[in-house]
C-alpha cells in the first residue's frame, strides 16, 4: 500500500496526464474501493483524470460514486444533464431522473424544469416539426398556427411564452416574422403599435424599428404596412439609411418634408 | 557551414517524414492505410502521397465511423489520433472483420499523439491487443508558413484547458525538446501558466535524461511557452486584418480554405497572399483592386507592343508571361475571397465592431447588453458570436452580476435549445463568462477565479494594452502600433509582452512580475543583451491576430520571432469547446 501511495504521488509531481490514469487504473483494479478511493481523495488531478476517463468509457455509476465521494456537485449534474440530452427516445425519461437526482437544489433547476415542461408540450401537440426544437422555434410555429387561439388556451404563444418566461424582444420578433408569413398585417400593427390619445401611433415594441421595416421589406409585406413602421423609426439618419436600403421613394420625401 | 533557421525549420517535416516512413518499413510488403479524417491536411503538410506509396501503401482510405472500410491488401494500418473513443470505433472495424473473414489479416494501430496507457487497456478488454500492433508516433511542429509553427491539435484546448486531461502535455513537451535539439538551448525563457511550468519541467527532464542540445549557441534568444488562458480577449475579438477575417468566416484549416469550392493555399511564397496576409480589411479590396488593374496594363502594353523583335516576345512569353498570368489567377482568387469575406459580414461588422470596442473600454453596457440580446432574439449572428461577446462584457467588467447572467443564458436557451446548458458551466469554468465574486458557489473557487478576472482588468491598465486615441483609417492602412489587428482597440498581452522585452526598459524578473503566474529563467551568461529573436509558443492555440502583431512588430524594431502553437485558434474555436 504505501508503495503504491508513493507510484500515484510520483505520477502526480510528473504532471504527465498518461501517467497518472495508468497508475489510477492500476490502483482500481488492484485496490478495493473504499481503500481506492481514499487514496485518490488526496489528489484531485488524479481524480480529474479518472473522471474524464469515466465519462468517455460511460462508466456512469462508478463515475458517480466518484463524484460523490469528492470534488463538485456541479459536474456531476452537467455530465448526468449532457448524457441524458444524448438519448433522443429515452430522453424526457432520463431527464426527469436527473432532475430528481441532481438538480434539487441547483439555480439551474429552472432551465431542467422547463426543459421537461418542453418536451412534454411538444409531444403533446404531436407534430414531428417540433421534434428537438427549441423554445423559439415552438414559439414560431404556435404564432403560425395558433395565434387566435385563447390566451389562457396550452396551444397560445403567450401561453407558451409566459411558461418559459420569454423575453420580450424575442416574442416580438418570432411573432412578427411567423405572422407575415401568413400576412396577418393587422395583428402586427396590434402588437407592435399602440394608439395614442388622438389617434397618434406610439411604439409599443421593444424592436429597433429600422430593423422591422427591413425584415417586413424582405416578407414582402405591401407599401402601405411598411409606411406605418417606417414613421415610427424616430432618427432621421436611421430613416434615411432604411430608405436608402429599401430604395422607397416615398419614404424618402417624407422625410426631406 | 552553419544553416540557416530557415533551412532548420524546413528540416522539421524531414524528422516527422523519416519517423513515418521508418514505421511503415517495418510493416513489410504492401498495406492499406486507414487515416482519419482530420489528420489529412496535417500529414498532406508533411509529406505527398507519394512517399507514403514508396513505402509500401497501395490504397489510402478514410476512417469512416459507420460505413466499412474497403479491404485491398492482407496488412491494415491505421493512422488515428490517440483518443478512446476513434480507438474504439477501430477496435469495432477490426472485430467485425475479423469475425467475418478470419484471421489471416495482420493489423496496425499508428497513434499520432504516442501510445496512452488507457489505450492499451481498451485493446486489451475488447480482446484484440495480441492481434495488433501498436506504434506511437509523434509529428514533429508543422509548418504552416515560414514562421509559424503548429503541432496540429485541434483538440488539446478542449482536453486540456477544459476537462483538466494532462495526457498531451509529454507530446507537446516533446516537440518543444525537438525544436531545442534542433536550434539549440535559448539562454533567455520566459514561461507563463500552470501548464507551460509543467510542460517546462517536462523538456527540461528530456533534455536531462535523453539528450541535451549539443549546440552551444542558439538561434533563438529568447523562448517563451504560455498558456493560452493567460489572454481570452484576443480569440474573443473579431480580428480585423484579411488572415483573421479569412479563418473567422470560413475557418482556415492547416494553412488551407475552401472558399465556393475551391481550396486555396494559404502560403506567403505567393506573392500575392504575402502583401495582404495581415493587412487591415479596410485596406485589401482596394489594394488588390490597384494591383489588377497594373497588371491588366502591363498585358495590355504587351499586346500593343507590335514592334517587339520577335526574339524578345519569345523572351517575353518564357520568363514574363508565366508569371504574370499565374499573378492574375492568385489576384482573382483573393478577390473572390475578400468578397465572399464582405458578403457575409457586411450587414454584421459595423455595429459589431463598435460593440466590440465599447464592450472592452467598459463604455455602454446597456446598449452592449441590448445588441447582445438582438443577436439572440433577431438572430442578427450565430450562436458562437453571441458567447464570444457575452465572454468579452464579463471579462472586461470582470464578471457579470447574476441576475445578468442568468438573463443572458435563458435567452440563449430559448433560441437556442436548454441542451446548450453545460456551455455555461464550461464557459465558468475557463473564467471567461463568470459571475462576480461572493455569489460564486464555492466548489468552483471562487475567490482564486474572480481575482482572476480583477487581474485581467489589471493587467491591461498596466500593459497598456487599450490604445488611447482611436486610429484614423491611415494609421490602419500603415500601423505603427499593433492594436491595428484590432482596428486600434487593443494589444493581445503576449505581443506586447515581446514588445517589452525588446525595448528591454525594465529589467527581465520586473517584467515577468507584470504577468501573473509568469517565472523568467535566465541562463548565467546570457547577461544585458538585447534580445532580438523569439520563439513564442502557445498552448492552447495562438489567434491570427496575434501572429499578425508580431509580423508588425518584426518589422517595427527588426527583430525576428517564430511563431508556435498546438493550434490555430479563434473565438469560434474556443466557445466552440465549451458547446
Amino acid at each position: 500500500m504505501e508503495s503504491k501511495t508513493e507510484l500515484l504521488n510520483e505520477a502526480v509531481s510528473l504532471g504527465d496526464g498518461n501517467a497518472i490514469l495508468t497508475v489510477v487504473l492500476f490502483l482500481a483494479k488492484s485496490l478495493k474501493k473504499t481503500l481506492f478511493y481514499q487514496l485518490l481523495r488526496s489528489h484531485t488531478e488524479a481524480v480529474n483524470h479518472y473522471v474524464n476517463y469515466l465519462g468517455t468509457r460511460m462508466q456512469l455509476q462508478e463515475m458517480t460514486d466518484i463524484l460523490q465521494v469528492k470534488l463538485s456537485k456541479i459536474i456531476l449534474q452537467m455530465k448526468q444533464f449532457s448524457i441524458a440530452c444524448q438519448s433522443p427516445q429515452k430522453r424526457l425519461q432520463k431527464l426527469k431522473t436527473c432532475l430528481r437526482n441532481h438538480f434539487a437544489e441547483s439555480k439551474d433547476k429552472i432551465f431542467v424544469d422547463n426543459f421537461i415542461k418542453l418536451l412534454e408540450w411538444q409531444q403533446s401537440i404531436g407534430t414531428a416539426e417540433l421534434e428537438g426544437k427549441s423554445v423559439i422555434d415552438s414559439l414560431a410555429y404556435t404564432c403560425e398556427h395558433h395565434w387566435n387561439d385563447n390566451k389562457s388556451s396550452a396551444t397560445s404563444p403567450y401561453m407558451l411564452a409566459q411558461h418559459h418566461r420569454i423575453n420580450r424582444r424575442q416574442f416580438q420578433w418570432v411573432a412578427l416574422n411567423a405572422l407575415a408569413k401568413n400576412s396577418s398585417w393587422n395583428e402586427i400593427e396590434t402588437l407592435l403599435v399602440t394608439k395614442g390619445w388622438l389617434g397618434g401611433k406610439r411604439v409599443n415594441a421593444i424592436l429597433p424599428m429600422d430593423q422591422v421595416v427591413i425584415q417586413l421589406h424582405k416578407l414582402k409585406a405591401p407599401n402601405n404596412v411598411l409606411h406605418i413602421y417606417f414613421e415610427l423609426i424616430d432618427d432621421i439618419d436611421k430613416r434615411m439609411c432604411v430608405a436608402k436600403k429599401l430604395q422607397c421613394h416615398k419614404e424618402v420625401i417624407d422625410v426631406s418634408v | 557551414m552553419a544553416e540557416t533557421l530557415d533551412q532548420k525549420l524546413g528540416a522539421l517535416a524531414q524528422i516527422s517524414q523519416r519517423k513515418l516512413t521508418d514505421i511503415l518499413d517495418r510493416i513489410a510488403g504492401t498495406k492499406d492505410f486507414i487515416i482519419h479524417p482530420d489528420l489529412i491536411k496535417p500529414l498532406e503538410r508533411i509529406m505527398g502521397v507519394s512517399i507514403l506509396r514508396s513505402h509500401g501503401v497501395d490504397k489510402i482510405y478514410k476512417l469512416e465511423k459507420s460505413a466499412p472500410t474497403p479491404c485491398t491488401s492482407n496488412q491494415r494500418v491505421f493512422f488515428i489520433p490517440s483518443d478512446m473513443i476513434t480507438l474504439k470505433y477501430v477496435c469495432d472495424k477490426i472485430t467485425s472483420e475479423i469475425s467475418s473473414s478470419g484471421s489471416e489479416r495482420s493489423y496496425h494501430i499508428v497513434f499520432v499523439s504516442g501510445i496512452l496507457g488507457c489505450l492499451i487497456q481498451l485493446l486489451e478488454e475488447e480482446g484484440i491487443y495480441g492481434k495488433v500492433r501498436v506504434y506511437p508516433f509523434h509529428w514533429e511542429l508543422i509548418r504552416l508558413d515560414s514562421r509559424l509553427l503548429s503541432i496540429e491539435y485541434p483538440t488539446f484546448f478542449k482536453n486540456v484547458f477544459l476537462e483538466g486531461d494532462h495526457s498531451y502535455l509529454s507530446c507537446i513537451a516533446r516537440s518543444i525538446w525537438s525544436l531545442q535539439m534542433l536550434l539549440g538551448k535559448p539562454r533567455t525563457t520566459f514561461i507563463q501558466g500552470k501548464l507551460s511550468h509543467l510542460v517546462h519541467e517536462m523538456v527540461n527532464m528530456l533534455s536531462d535524461t535523453v539528450q541535451k542540445p549539443e549546440r552551444e549557441d542558439c538561434d533563438i534568444a529568447c523562448f517563451i511557452i504560455v498558456d493560452r488562458s493567460v489572454d481570452y480577449v484576443t480569440p474573443l475579438l473579431t480580428s480585423a486584418t484579411y488572415t483573421g477575417l479569412l479563418d473567422e468566416v470560413f475557418g482556415i484549416r492547416s494553412g488551407t480554405v475552401e472558399i465556393k469550392g475551391e481550396t486555396i493555399n494559404l502560403s506567403s511564397a505567393d506573392e500575392v497572399y504575402s502583401e495582404v496576409n495581415t493587412r487591415h480589411f479596410s485596406d485589401v479590396y482596394s489594394f488588390l483592386g490597384a494591383k489588377t488593374k497594373e497588371l491588366n496594363e502591363e498585358l495590355n502594353a504587351f499586346k500593343r507592343s507590335h514592334n517587339m523583335a520577335l526574339q524578345e516576345m519569345k523572351a517575353f512569353i518564357n520568363q514574363q508571361l508565366q508569371s504574370l498570368m499565374g499573378l492574375k489567377k492568385s489576384l482573382s482568387t483573393h478577390i473572390t475571397a475578400c468578397e465572399a469575406i464582405i458578403d457575409k459580414m457586411a450587414d454584421l461588422f459595423e455595429a459589431l465592431i463598435t460593440t466590440e470596442h465599447n464592450i472592452i473600454q467598459c463604455q455602454a453596457k446597456r446598449e452592449n447588453v441590448t445588441y447582445i440580446e438582438e443577436t439572440m432574439a433577431m438572430e442578427s449572428a450565430d450562436k458562437f458570436r453571441t458567447l464570444r461577446l457575452m465572454g468579452l462584457l464579463s471579462l472586461a467588467q470582470g464578471g457579470l452580476l447574476s441576475e445578468e447572467v442568468a438573463d443572458l443564458k435563458s435567452q440563449f436557451l430559448h433560441a437556442h435549445g436548454y441542451e446548450n446548458l453545460p456551455c455555461f458551466l464550461n464557459l465558468e469554468k475557463l473564467g471567461i463568462l463568470t459571475t462576480q465574486a461572493g455569489l460564486l458557489p464555492h466548489d468552483l473557487k471562487g475567490v482564486a477565479l474572480a481575482n482572476r478576472v480583477v487581474q485581467a482588468v489589471m493587467l491591461a491598465q498596466k500593459l497598456h494594452l487599450l490604445p488611447e486615441t482611436s486610429m484614423d483609417p491611415h494609421g490602419l492602412r500603415n500601423p505603427k502600433d499593433m492594436s491595428y489587428v484590432f482596428s486600434g482597440a487593443y494589444i493581445p498581452i503576449i505581443c506586447q509582452l515581446v514588445n517589452f522585452i525588446i525595448k528591454l526598459d525594465t529589467p527581465l524578473e520586473e517584467m515577468a512580475k507584470l504577468i501573473p503566474n509568469c517565472s523568467v529563467f535566465l541562463d548565467s551568461n546570457s547577461g544585458r543583451k538585447p534580445l532580438r529573436s523569439f520563439l513564442v509558443y502557445f498552448l492552447g492555440g495562438v489567434t491570427f491576430a496575434e501572429v499578425a502583431a508580431f509580423r508588425l512588430l518584426e518589422k517595427l524594431t527588426g527583430s525576428r520571432i517564430v511563431i508556435a502553437g498546438t493550434t490555430i485558434t479563434n473565438g469560434n474555436q474556443i466557445v466552440k469547446a465549451c458547446l
